[in-house]
């Protein structure tokens, strides 16, 4: 059986940010966290190529960060994403609005 | 009904092995969501199940409780996961959070929260509301073939 407790974990060195693990409903509040105010200067990066689930929650942090992003001139990208954020930005209609770079 | 397991605590699995019927019950509390979710996953998995059809299940699952757990007063999550000979069918207690489906309407994309109906109705293949008042759920089916 997989672990039962969605774990996330965040690094984040500059606006270099590493995601790795689910982002739901539970743990979007550290991603809230990680994200705002938005680190470091320039494009915030969010490398996202570890999270093994994400839902609506999760989306929300994102978008939330982006539309900071947006405000301060800066960009978040949403970095080397695994199939699971692939997945749910589509099926969302939110292919042209983020930045998502498909990097490494 | 053949007997419950108490797998982990505040969460309470029942499962009719002879009809292939597994009644999932927990905390209405956001840490329950993935455990709610993951015993989906398992389910599923387990009975043969493509990724893919784990993969929706698990999300519908994990929007769903994400919906009684923020939108509803519900002291508990409740679901319902069965499969039939030509779908997988997951139902889930206390719909009153939800708007009605608009499956063609896509939320706007500067909108922060009311996208997990539109997800579950994207991925599902039906996607209900039955019943009435407080009594209503949510069931939404993925076709096997």
């Amino acid at each position: 059986m997989s672990d039962a407790l969605s774990r996330l974990t965040i690094t984040v060195q500059d606006s270099d940010v590493v995601v790795s693990g689910d982002i739901d409903a539970h743990t979007c509040p550290e991603l809230t966290s990680a994200l705002e105010p938005l680190p470091g200067t320039g494009d915030v990066r969010v490398d996202t190529s570890a999270v093994g689930f994400i839902d609506s929650s999760g989306l929300r942090a994102l978008i939330s960060a982006h539309q900071a992003a947006e405000a301060a001139d800066r960009r978040l990208v949403i970095d080397q994403p695994s199939s699971a954020v692939v997945r749910l930005i589509e099926v969302s209609g939110l292919s042209g609005h983020l930045h998502v770079e498909k990097t490494g | 009904m053949d007997g419950s397991t108490g797998n982990l605590p505040d969460m309470i699995e029942s499962e009719s092995t002879s009809h292939g019927v597994h009644e999932l019950t927990a905390a209405s509390d956001p840490a329950m969501i993935a455990i709610l979710r993951h015993r989906v996953a398992d389910i599923a998995r387990r009975s043969g199940a493509t990724d893919g059809i784990v993969d929706d299940l698990e999300l519908a699952a994990s929007e769903l409780a994400t919906n009684v757990v923020q939108h509803t007063d519900a002291d508990t999550i409740r679901m319902v996961l069965r499969c039939e000979p030509s779908e997988w069918v997951l139902v889930v207690d206390d719909a009153e959070g939800l708007l009605e489906l608009d499956p063609d309407t896509v939320p706007d994309p500067t909108s922060l929260t009311g996208r997990g109906l539109f997800i579950v109705q994207a991925i599902m293949d039906d996607v209900r509301i039955v019943g009435e008042g407080p009594r209503r759920r949510v069931r939404c089916a993925k076709r096997i073939h």
